[in-house]
């Protein structure tokens, strides 16, 4: 199977060590992974701001850099959840149907299609598992709370196996972190709020770290732990699965 | 007319209301804890799940055949007695109520809870015509003797303090200043309404459910103001929309069993009344209005908001809601369900409301009904932009973000100059006009970006 | 025209194609023991049960919990009062001093313990809410695990008003503080009857 690696805009600006993690962990399982180094992002930004209609150029790149791979795998639950529900582009509906049915948030690749038992990592540290809304309630990665329904994450079954792992329990599992693309700039009163929210639940249940499927959330937490001056970190889960032995990454 | 609208937006309020991070964290605690009353009874209940999928198929079915539900429930509901009236928009509801008001020459009138009142603006009406009627709702009440619209669909004073009822009741009602007692302020409230149910001649009421196929109408209550309004009344005036409908007596089973653990976490509100045939003394009315209703009914995006039975539960699980409180969506139905209902009767009024989510998704699932309200509020943000109603400097930034996104070698470019400033001149993006950084720091700018380590070792993938 | 026939156009014009009423399958939560989920549920909402083989039995109960109540009406011929149900039967405003009414419950059902009433075992339709104490009287045997059993029942019923009343009248719209007694009766009774 060929794979191709879709890293979100910002990630690829911001947190490229995530990116590396995600090509590592891919390449460690001896799948042929390609990178289309002419991609640039999946048009959600703009989408949901209510641009839906100017997403076109970011569409058709898309389908032109992914549509010919088996799978397509990216390190983030929105983006997958994005294409998947909102790619489309006139004269490419078929390729538009194929992208659809083959793209991949990681945990659920690894999971669902690599049916991964095992993890040679360690992470010996206290992890609070930040649920990502769109791969939790739009992919399933995880089940949400809302739902009169049997539990489960595909998220923790990986961290599991990670050696030395704490997971710590929170007391909202699963609330938005309230990022939510350009929100977070123009309802910055309750974006931050409700970032300041989640961090304390982290904190007060004694998280060194705080993880997920999706960089944007943690980003958005970092920037209040940072204002914060807290020892605690954030770290996307490819950095926790691809942490080395002695617990070292990238 | 623009500072007028800028005051009046979402975001705007929902910055006002977070001033007071400790209000802010108590009421979005109190309504937390309600979404948990919510969860605990839904557990309670094994086919939860089945019973959401059988109310939502009732209500699509009902959409589907909605002319002849109403023209059922008409027939039915005139051959019990009852006497129907149809209202196109809020005004003309406004006028009937007013028009049955004047005919029997009183102005003693008690109201239950009802959002299609507050839809239509009913008790502002009634006012400008001289005549008061008194909100009988405990929560209601509140708000009415405090000059406001509630801020909740079911709890309309969830963001009043104690304290603060204790000082309003002291100031119309007189009861000792600083008792702040939820015990005693409750009995003197049922004192004071008392006294207003027994000489009352007319009572309006909301409708929870009208049953086609018998003509009756179901009203849910914990109060017990709604019957005791009615049953000491002359007149009984009913208000509802056209949606309320459901098709069959027995559906009333699937809706009893979610509308309260969904709205409060109770197994079933303390009264759900059936009125079938009037009282022999008494004339009732029953008021059915469109206000859009049935233009909603043509969308395929939209339509599916009619299903909604009033119950709340997508505020109290709404974290933006809970950090906003109802009166930052300023119009009568707030939070999600607002947000995609409001649109439609003001589209400039209330272009801001789609955009006051991070589309969490949590919302939908836990509607009763299962209305997709955050795809939704996605579908609307596109319509309001496409219609005009975004402002040019948004307009603007997205387009050269979607200029520059759909280009790779300016996305390289962009990224890199990004990358760059952030660190040779942080305080360029790092200040206060910045609304990122009003509380967050900025993420520290990497030495390269993905695309550039890729290149660079491409065959040295491994670590 | 008028609005009438514009509404109904409109919606006869928009709305979508046939969707077919599904008979909506639910397979119930069932319990062990109907009569124990019933009490516990009414306890947990604010209200009081009581085992009786006889509605004698009540009498006694009035005299040790409502001792002095005077204003008590009743639609059952046992129970000891000095009001005559003549003198108030049809008029709503001269209830409003009733104290303590003692009526008919149809049926229960346990899963919300909620009662099922109408008119006709009212006296008068204002009374389960003007009254101040509320004693509801059910038979053993026709309490009913959910709604779903309970709205079987009710589909084949005749009724001009009817009502399901679950615990006594409440509100919580004082931050969130849970207050039994709002504007309706400020107790509810309940006595399950073994026949």
């Amino acid at each position: 199977m060929k794979i191709g690696l879709f890293i979100p805009c910002y990630v690829n600006q911001f947190y490229p060590e995530v990116a590396i993690a995600t090509l590592q962990i891919l390449k460690k399982l001896e799948l042929d992974v390609d990178y289309p180094v002419n991609q640039t992002c999946c048009g959600q930004p703009m989408a949901n701001s209510g641009f839906e209609h100017l997403t076109t150029g970011c569409n058709e790149l898309f389908i032109e850099n992914f549509h010919k791979y088996d799978y397509i795998v990216s390190p983030s639950g929105s983006c997958v959840l994005h294409v998947k529900e909102h790619i489309k582009a006139n004269g490419l509906e078929m390729e538009s149907e194929s992208i659809q049915k083959k793209i991949y948030e990681l945990t659920e690749f690894l999971t669902d299609i690599i049916k991964i038992e095992k993890i040679n990592s360690t992470f010996p540290f206290k992890v609070g598992l930040h649920q990502s809304c769109h791969g939790q309630r739009g992919l399933k990665i995880s089940q949400m709370t809302e739902l009169v329904a049997p539990d489960f994450s595909k998220t923790e079954k990986l961290l599991k196996m990670v050696e030395g792992i704490d997971l710590i329990s929170l007391s909202r599992k699963d609330e938005c972190c309230g990022f939510g693309g350009t929100f977070c700039v123009t309802e910055e009163a309750v974006s931050a709020k409700m970032g300041k929210d989640r961090v304390a639940d982290h904190v007060s249940h004694g998280a060194d770290y705080i993880t997920g499927n999706d960089m944007s959330c943690l980003m958005h937490l970092e920037g209040i732990l940072k204002r914060d001056k807290s020892n605690v970190k954030i770290i996307h889960i490819a950095q926790i699965l691809n942490a080395g032995m002695n617990g070292e990454r990238i | 007319m623009e500072k007028e609208s800028k005051l009046r937006d979402h975001a705007t309020l929902a910055h006002a209301f977070n001033k007071d991070e400790q209000r802010v964290d108590w009421h979005d605690k109190t309504l937390w804890m309600v979404r948990q009353k919510r969860d605990k009874a839904a557990w309670q209940i094994p086919e939860w799940e089945d019973l959401r999928k059988a109310a939502s198929s009732i209500k699509n079915n009902v959409l589907s055949n909605l002319y002849n539900y109403l023209i059922e429930f008409e027939n039915r509901a005139q051959a019990n007695g009852v006497i129907l009236h149809w209202a196109e928009t809020p005004e003309e509801h406004n006028q009937i109520v007013l028009s049955i008001i004047k005919k029997h020459n009183t102005s003693n009138i008690v109201k239950s809870k009802s959002m299609l009142t507050e839809e239509c603006h009913l008790n502002d009406y009634l006012e400008k015509n001289g005549i008061s009627v008194i909100d009988t709702d405990l929560g209601e009440r509140i708000v009415q003797l405090a000059n406001e619209p509630p801020s909740h669909i079911v709890l309309p004073c969830i963001h009043w303090k104690k304290e603060e009822i204790g000082e309003l009741f002291h100031t119309h009602l007189g009861t000792p200043k600083g008792n702040s007692d939820h015990q005693f302020l409750t009995n003197a409230a049922r004192v004071h309404l008392r006294e207003k149910f027994l000489t009352s001649k007319i009572a309006i009421t909301g409708v929870n459910f009208a049953v086609a196929e018998t003509g009756e109408i179901v009203v849910c209550t914990n109060e017990g103001n709604a019957d005791l309004g009615v049953q000491l009344a002359d007149v009984h005036i009913a208000c509802m929309g056209i949606e309320k409908i459901i098709p069959k007596r027995k559906d009333l089973a699937i809706f009893l069993r979610l509308l309260a653990r969904s709205a409060t976490g109770q197994p079933i509100t303390t009264y759900s009344s059936h009125f079938n045939v009037p009282r022999k003394d008494q004339e009732m009315h029953i008021i059915l209005v469109d206000n859009g209703r049935s233009k909603r009914l043509a969308s395929d995006d939209f339509r599916s908001a009619l299903k909604c039975i009033r119950c709340g539960a997508c505020f109290n699980t709404c974290p933006v809601y809970r950090r906003s409180g109802g009166h930052s969506y300023h119009t009568a139905v707030a939070g999600p369900i607002g947000s995609i209902l409001s649109p439609a009767w003001n589209i400039k009024d209330n272009a801001d409301l789609p955009f006051a989510s991070t589309l969490c998704g949590s919302c939908s699932n836990v509607c009763p009904v299962k209305i997709d309200i955050h795809d939704q509020l996605y579908k609307w943000r596109q319509v309001i932009t496409k219609s005009g109603h975004v402002s040019k400097p948004k307009t603007a930034a997205i387009k050269i973000m979607s200029f520059v996104l759909s280009n790779p070698t300016l996305f390289k470019v962009a990224g890199w100059v990004g990358r760059k400033t952030m660190k040779i001149f942080p305080s360029l993006i790092s200040n206060r006009l910045n609304p990122w950084f009003t509380q967050r720091e900025m993420p520290s700018p990497p030495e390269f970006s993905f695309t550039e380590w890729y290149q660079k070792n491409k065959n040295h993938g491994q670590s | 025209m008028d609005s009438r026939d514009r509404i109904l156009m409109r919606v006869k014009t928009n709305q979508p194609g046939q969707s077919v009423h599904q008979e909506n399958k639910i397979a119930p939560i069932g319990y062990e023991n109907v009569v124990e989920k019933f009490k516990a549920t009414l306890i947990s909402i604010g209200g009081t049960v009581v085992e009786i083989n006889d509605v004698d039995e009540i009498n006694n109960y009035i005299l040790e919990k409502f001792t002095d109540v005077k204003e008590i009406i009743s639609s059952f011929p046992e129970i000891k009062t000095n009001l005559l149900n003549a003198d108030y039967q049809d008029k709503p405003h001269v209830l409003q001093n009733i104290e303590l009414a003692i009526l008919k419950g149809e049926f229960g059902v346990a899963e919300n313990a909620a009662i099922w009433i109408t008119q006709k075992n009212m006296l008068d339709r204002a009374l389960p809410f003007i009254c101040e104490n509320l004693i509801l009287v059910i038979e053993k045997q026709s309490i009913v695990p959910t709604l779903h059993e309970a709205y079987e029942m009710i589909s084949k019923l005749e009724y001009q008003y009817g009502i399901f009343i679950a615990g006594p009248s409440k509100t919580a719209d004082i931050e969130q503080s849970l207050v039994l007694g709002a504007h309706g009766a400020k107790t509810l009774s309940v006595f399950i009857l073994h026949k």
